[in-house]
């Protein structure tokens, strides 16, 4: 099928359980927002996706190609550093601190990838470039080196950043822990722009208000499980577990 | 009308008398530097470009050179296995690094110049074919390639810790950024962590290679002919110790001054590429 699979995935740190037989599929151009409390596991769950973070069991596909590894009979061996960095491409990150690269310009952090990667032409690129920037507003700003701009700004050049390389779907990683309300709330906005172009999207956030915003499937985690998986409306009117109850009341 | 008071800045008296007391010194100092004859300014001349004295430091510069083309690569080895997932790597660069700082120099150029006491004979031996080549040692480690040896495994260790900082610098996310996107780990090194690195890196290997120039003077005391060792086999002659002993040290004070020139050139053009395009 195509779209993101995820089943029986498990991850242990020093004998401790972080993720618990975690199943989600979100289906090609769907959104699917994971919300939960601090510590739940959301992080370490998107980490995996693109497998920054290895999995002890489970398998993710994508589009229906496994990621990570390669199945022989009953074994799943994995890939090459190469062959990982080839699947990585097709997988879009948005950090929550960003991550922009300091010694490059706005430009050039998003042109480097499609550039040393995809082996794409210069000019080309650059023009790609120059259509995202404008989209989110940050065209003026190129050749700006990224400490020279707000927290917001910085989180558009990630997205455009992930978004040249036309990736088959989209992690983000608490977009707004670092926007102020307003911002909050045209980051929905961006966000439903890129929905409505059909991406295949999962989004960790813990903050209602946007998770509402953004419609789609909300899964609900805690302690490295997902305890409820709904529509948005459904999940948020008539929640089923009463630790979701819990978490929809206090926030 | 307070627009045409004067400004009087306060006076900074403690400043005032200690450019006082150091304008005497440097006074008394140059006085007695240019007024004293045996310092003998002519002598200092006449040798400063000495044939002698120009081949020792050719063997200072071959020295220098050696040891950071040598030391340099090797650090970059003991730094790399020092991040590596195996245990025993990182445990033998740390154990490295831990020798070739804590031994000293000069015991360290003894400890190899008189290595033949050790290992008599170094042969060249593959399993199933017995011994194929054999020597000497006294003859691969002469006085040169034993300091040329000592200075590169004494470089490596600093190197190392150099180039470990320097990677250490750069954050994590930074390559959980760039391997989200798609680079392989050589293209995370590559193009997001060595250049970042190296601003850290840099000044720090600038004053590394600085202080290697120094450091090859300790060679003279197994006779080899660098710089200052020329110097002296010409004082032994001539008794004129302090004046060669000024012109190692004005040769000393040239190489450094080219290095630390060099280095702020190569600084000065990683900050510009700083700006935006
Ligand atoms: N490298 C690690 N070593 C040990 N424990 C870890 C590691 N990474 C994550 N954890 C633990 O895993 C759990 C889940 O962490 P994770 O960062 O995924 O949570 P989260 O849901 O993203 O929380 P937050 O909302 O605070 O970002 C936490 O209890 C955390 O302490
Ligand atoms: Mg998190």
């Amino acid at each position: 099928m195509s779209g993101l699979e995820i089943s029986g995935f498990s991850r242990k740190i020093s004998g401790k359980t972080i993720l618990d037989n975690i199943n989600l599929i979100v289906p090609s151009g769907q959104t699917c927002v994971l919300l939960g409390p601090s510590g739940s596991g959301k992080s370490t769950l998107l980490r995996c996706i693109n497998h920054l973070d290895r999995i002890d069991s489970g398998i993710i596909r994508l589009n229906g190609e496994i990621i990570g590894y390669r199945q022989t009979g009953d074994k799943l061996y994995e890939l090459s550093g190469g062959e990982i960095a080839r699947q990585r491409t097709r997988i879009g990150m948005v950090f929550q601190q960003y991550n922009l690269f300091p010694h490059l310009s706005v430009l050039e952090n998003i042109i480097i990838a499609p550039l040393k990667i995809l082996k794409k032409k210069r000019g080309d690129v650059i023009d790609q470039a120059l259509v995202l920037l404008k989209t989110v507003g940050l065209e003026s700003h190129a050749h700006a080196l990224p400490s020279s701009l707000s927290g917001g700004q910085q989180q558009r050049v990630a997205i455009v950043r992930a978004l040249i390389m036309q990736p088959e779907v989209m992690l983000f990683d608490e977009p707004t822990a670092a926007l102020d309300p307003e911002l909050v709330q045209s980051m929905a906005r961006l966000l439903k722009q890129l929905s409505e172009q059909a991406m295949t999207m999962v989004i960790v956030t813990h903050e209602l208000s946007f998770a509402r915003a953004l419609q789609g499937n909300v899964a609900f985690m805690e302690n490295g499980r997902i305890i409820e998986h709904g529509p948005s409306h459904d999940l948020f009117t008539h929640p089923q577990h009463v630790r979701t109850a819990d978490f929809l009341r206090q926030s | 009308m307070s627009h045409n008071l004067v400004i009087v800045p306060k006076t900074k008296i403690a400043e005032r008398l200690a450019t006082i007391v150091v304008a005497a010194c440097v006074a008394a100092l140059l006085y007695s530097i240019f007024k004293n004859p045996r310092f003998e300014w002519q002598i200092v001349f006449a040798n400063f470009t000495a044939p002698a004295l120009l081949k020792g430091l050719l063997v200072t510069l071959e020295l220098t050179f050696f040891a950071v083309f040598f030391g340099f690569p090797l650090g970059t080895v003991l730094a790399a296995m020092r991040q590596a997932d195996s245990r025993l790597l990182q445990s033998v660069s740390w154990f490295y690094v831990w020798v070739f700082r804590s031994v000293p120099m000069l015991v360290q150029l003894f400890f190899w110049f008189n290595i033949a006491a050790l290992y008599p004979r170094l042969a060249l031996t593959l399993p199933g074919l017995g011994e194929l080549y054999s020597f000497p040692t006294n003859h691969v480690l002469t006085g040169f390639s034993a300091a040329v040896l000592a200075l590169v495994l004494h470089d490596a260790a600093y190197t190392s810790e150099i180039i470990r900082t320097g990677l250490r610098s750069v954050p994590t996310g930074q390559r959980d950024a760039a391997r989200a996107l798609g680079f392989t780990n050589s293209g995370v090194m590559y193009n997001i962590v060595f250049p970042q690195a190296f601003r850290v890196i840099l000044p720090a290997a600038g004053n590394q290679i600085i202080s290697t120039l120094k450091a090859t003077s300790v060679v003279s005391v197994i006779a080899l002919q660098d710089v200052l060792y020329s110097a002296q086999e010409i004082y032994e002659r001539t008794y004129d110790v302090i004046p060669l002993l000024i012109v190692a040290s004005l040769w000393y004070l040239v190489v450094t001054s080219l290095l630390s020139m060099g280095q702020y050139w190569v600084e000065g053009r990683l900050s510009r590429k700083d700006q935006p395009l």
